[in-house]
């Protein structure tokens, strides 16, 4: 399984998110992902618990994400990566974690946002991890594995929505 | 393999598991170059799925046009359009019904698929964004398990049937439309006699004539419900209305009859779908939808043709079989009826129930309206949506055509709780129906005919008017306002009281966006007149050109009973221009750079990402479809025997031969049952006595190969037999286009 998502939480920001529109088209500008292929940014400022600021790719989705008031840089993946899911989770940190240092060098918003060390872990597949005792159980396996020093912890669950884990 | 595919079997109708695989050979098909890209490209938008900007493998990316480097290479999946490239997925939902169980799963595919958006467009669909064509069959399956399909959606077909969201809790209504929209999307689906149109065909239907909801007078075919007594009885029926539609050129509609009685509206429908299809413009796609064919013929003659259709058309016992049992509708309030509450400690809780609160017919009632900010709502919205709808409405829920979404059968005393419940999910913002409410196409975001970004002007007017609505004077308030990327009117700026659609303008050697401003068109009476276009502002300029010009209305009106139509018209366009003439002037470059980029996107702006728009579909015959399919099967019939399945070798052999040979008799007589012994004959007189299928080697020898297989017994399921029946079947197809291309040239 492929579709993980992983959410680096911001801990606070000081600028207006549309400002990540520009940071994100000079990214495609200046081909600043590796093996990605940038198609657009989307922005969905004006919808409340919704995605934010977009970056499209077509191996995945970057976005500076406000579901549930939990404000963080999302990457999503859409296409495979790794051989096990604990690669997968690994790479898909690895890239996020280098989008966090784009954006923490970036002339214009690098001094005005503060991450934090939280992730968040999504599993994006129902078919593979539906929202059941089961998959969570499976999930909170996989992710101990790659997060092993880190607290895990579930938030409450709303029904079919699908499955995060808390990593910090 | 789509792992959906066994998860769902026995729930899916199988009917639409079978389109659905289809659709996975003919992605096969298109793999592996075996089918012409553009019958593909009219495949999938037949199935919903459309194309998107930049899906050239080109963008500007604000410094130059590069190519986007997708890793499917030269593959394709319609003319132009790059295999790889994220696409759009229309889902219909007729009449913008949506229960709950529909909510949670569209609320699962967007995050699990597109970028997590549910987008409700102007004709109560839902639209994904930014999907891989790779995931469209588990997409379809998953919808089609809780009753949604996406046939049909988009191509030249009969697209979603909308109709007046309050149908059947309405005030002013005749009588609720709901069951006549719903018999007639079903009937009409996937028609045999809707299938070879020029360009698609859009139906509406309205509960009454004065209020807006319906808009029957800008569609390809209106009905109005009315009532009449006919032999001191009261009898339903509709006053149907034919040929308007908006796009560049608006044309309101015609009447084509005062009063059609209910048992005739399907039939007439078909009628009338099949004078479109043997008569409408097939070539020039600009003329092609029914409105031109309506103005070349006018409209008595057109009517003409489609009774003598009528009145020959074989009996079909769906005409009326839905109004046995009395045309209902099983929507049912899940909580008593109550009077309503005012009090609520939450602020804005008087503001939202002053413009986003409808009481229903049906006392105790009130539909709730949740405005969507651009249509727009997240997966996570959507799901919590559905569950607090499960709890105050159940399925009574349905999509508008001003891109919002209305829960009806609200208990009155539920309305403070639910205002709570909606309002910690975002989804009580006041100011329904309002001036603040405006309404978008997708424009430059995601549309490949995008001018200029009709979402990033409308996000910002929205903006700006909601942060004064209270201050706003009613007149204003009661305003609508709508934009469009381009000239194609998708955002149906025509009707609306202060419309704008996307141009650009040459200064000095840099294009700058602009709007044009169309003024005083009319959104009641069922879209009952258009705009007039009064000059072209920068794009930058537009929410000052709003406040100037509604200051005006305000300030010069007659009295308080006249309508900003009714000022528009008595003070001229000139007029109105002249409010807006210091606007239009662009400052330099140098002076303010500002205005040389659109709203939203700091790219330096150019038209270089329009690409070739999908609205319209290919023009792709039917006859080219049916040789289409039949190639399809020929192929799972190699599949098949492949697998060593030589019973399905064979018996799709067969029917490939059976299908190619009708489509090539449909030509002459388009009507020709789907019965082996009649496609035989037919094919025997019309096309193989006469040599007119003869190759010029060959000559008979691929025609023979269906005449002796449909004399033969029934063949042995072994290899050898198959293998010869499938080549066989793959020569007559081979046969049957060459026929068709000589046929096409007026060779034979
Ligand atoms: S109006 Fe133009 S920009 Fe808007 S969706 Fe239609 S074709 Fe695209």
């Amino acid at each position: 399984m492929h579709k993980f998502g992983l959410k680096r939480k911001i801990k606070s920001i000081n600028t207006d998110i549309e400002s990540f529109v520009p940071l994100f088209h000079n990214w495609i500008q200046e081909d600043k992902i590796p093996n990605h292929t940038m198609v657009d940014v989307a922005n969905y400022k004006h919808i409340p618990d919704g995605p934010g600021i977009m970056l499209i790719a077509h191996e995945g989705h970057f976005s500076l994400d406000f579901e549930d008031d939990e404000l963080g840089l999302l990457y999503v993946r859409k296409t495979p990566l790794g051989e096990s899911n604990s690669e997968t989770i690994l790479a898909i940190q690895q890239i996020l974690d280098f989008a966090v240092k784009l954006i923490q060098i970036d002339s214009k918003v690098g001094e005005k946002i503060e991450f934090s060390d939280k992730y968040q872990l999504f599993s994006n597949d129902r078919f593979e991890l539906p929202n059941d005792v089961e998959s969570k159980k499976k999930l909170l396996q996989v992710a101990s594995g790659v997060f092993n020093d880190a607290i895990l912890s579930v938030p409450p669950p709303l029904k079919g929505a699908r499955l995060k884990i808390n990593i910090q | 393999m789509d792992q959906w595919k066994d998860k769902l079997a026995g729930i899916l109708p199988e009917s639409l598991e079978q389109e659905i695989s289809e659709f996975e050979s003919q992605m096969e098909m298109m793999r592996r170059g075996e089918i012409d890209p553009r019958i593909f490209g009219e495949t999938r938008l037949r199935r919903g799925i459309y194309g998107q900007r930049y899906d050239n493998g080109q963008r500007d990316d604000g410094n130059r046009i590069r190519e986007i480097v997708f890793p499917s290479g030269e593959l394709m999946k319609g003319p132009d359009t790059v295999w790889d490239a994220p696409g759009m997925l229309r889902i219909k939902n007729p009449f913008g019904a949506v229960t709950v169980d529909q909510m949670i799963v569209m609320s699962d595919l967007a995050e699990e698929y597109a970028d997590g958006v549910l987008h409700v467009t102007t004709r109560q669909d839902i639209q994904y964004h930014y999907v891989h064509i790779e995931d469209m069959p588990p997409v379809m399956r998953r919808l089609g398990a809780v009753g949604i399909t996406t046939k049909e959606a988009c191509g030249n077909v009969v697209r979603n049937v909308t109709a007046c969201p309050l149908a059947g809790v309405c005030n002013d209504e005749a009588f609720d439309v709901t069951p006549y929209s719903a018999a007639l999307t079903n009937f009409l689906l996937g028609h045999p006699d809707c299938q070879d149109f020029g360009r698609k065909f859009k139906i509406a239907f309205s509960g009454c004539y004065d209020h807006a909801c319906g808009l029957v007078n800008m569609h390809d075919l209106g009905a109005l419900a009315i009532t009449k007594k006919v032999d001191g009885k009261i009898k339903r029926g509709f006053k149907l209305f034919v040929g308007g539609g908006l796009g560049a050129v608006p044309h309101p509609a015609k009447i084509f009859d005062e009063f059609v009685p209910e048992e005739e509206l399907l039939p007439l429908s078909q009628a009338m779908g099949r004078v479109f299809a043997r008569l409408g413009e097939k070539k020039n796609r600009a003329k092609a939808r029914v409105k031109f064919l309506i103005a070349k013929l006018g409209i008595d003659e057109f009517k003409r043709l489609v009774l003598e259709e009528r009145k020959i058309l074989p009996h079909d016992d769906r005409w009326t079989s839905y109004l046995e049992h009395g045309p209902v509708y099983g929507e049912k309030a899940i909580k008593s009826p109550s009077d309503i509450k005012t009090s609520s400690d939450e602020p804005n809780f008087d503001h939202w129930l002053s413009t986003n609160i409808y009481s229903q017919r049906q006392k105790g009632y009130s539909v709730v309206t949740i405005a969507l900010p651009l249509g727009d709502l997240s997966s996570h919205q959507g799901r919590k949506l559905a569950y607090i709808a499960d709890k105050y409405v159940g399925d009574a829920i349905r999509l508008t055509v001003e891109q919002n979404i209305v829960l009806r059968w609200v208990s009155n005393k539920d309305l403070p709780e639910l205002y709570k419940e909606l309002n910690v999910i975002g989804l009580a913002t006041p100011d329904a129906g309002t001036i603040v409410d405006v309404t978008s196409c997708p424009g430059t975001d995601t549309c490949k005919l995008g001018i200029a970004s009709s979402r990033g002007l409308a996000g910002e007017l929205r903006l700006q008017l909601a942060q004064k609505s209270l201050e706003l004077d009613k007149a204003i308030k009661g305003l609508r306002i709508k934009v469009s990327g381009c000239f194609n009117s998708c955002g149906q700026h025509h009707i609306a009281d202060i419309g704008f659609y996307g141009n650009s303008r040459n200064i000095k050697g840099f294009k700058v966006p602009h709007f044009q401003v169309v003024l005083g068109g009319e959104w009641k009476n069922n879209g009952g007149s258009y705009g007039m276009a009064i000059g072209a502002v920068p794009s930058k300029r537009i929410p000052k050109s709003v406040t100037l010009i509604t200051e005006s209305f305000i300030k010069e009106r007659l009295n308080f009973d006249e309508s900003f139509q009714g000022y528009v018209g008595r003070v001229g366009k000139k007029y109105m221009r002249s409010i807006i003439e210091g606007l239009m002037i662009v400052p330099s470059y140098e002076e303010d750079s500002s205005y040389y980029s659109d709203w939203g996107d700091p790219r330096e702006f150019s038209l270089g990402d329009m690409g070739v728009g999908e609205c319209a579909g290919e023009i792709v015959t039917r006859e080219e479809f049916e040789l289409q399919t039949a190639e399809r099967e020929v192929f799972e019939a190699q599949l098949a025997l492949e697998e060593k399945n030589f019973r399905d070798a064979n018996d799709k052999s067969y029917h490939a031969m059976l299908n190619a040979a009708r489509a090539l008799i449909r030509i002459e007589n388009y009507d020709v049952p789907n019965s082996p012994e009649i496609i035989v004959q037919e094919f025997k007189v019309r096309f193989f006595d006469t040599k007119r299928f003869f190759d010029k080697y060959a000559k008979g020898k691929f025609g023979r190969y269906l005449l002796q297989r449909f004399d033969e017994d029934e063949p042995k399921d072994i290899e050898d037999v198959a293998r010869r029946y499938v080549e066989e079947s793959q020569l007559f197809i081979e046969a049957a286009h060459s026929c068709y291309a000589r046929i096409s040239r007026g060779e034979v």
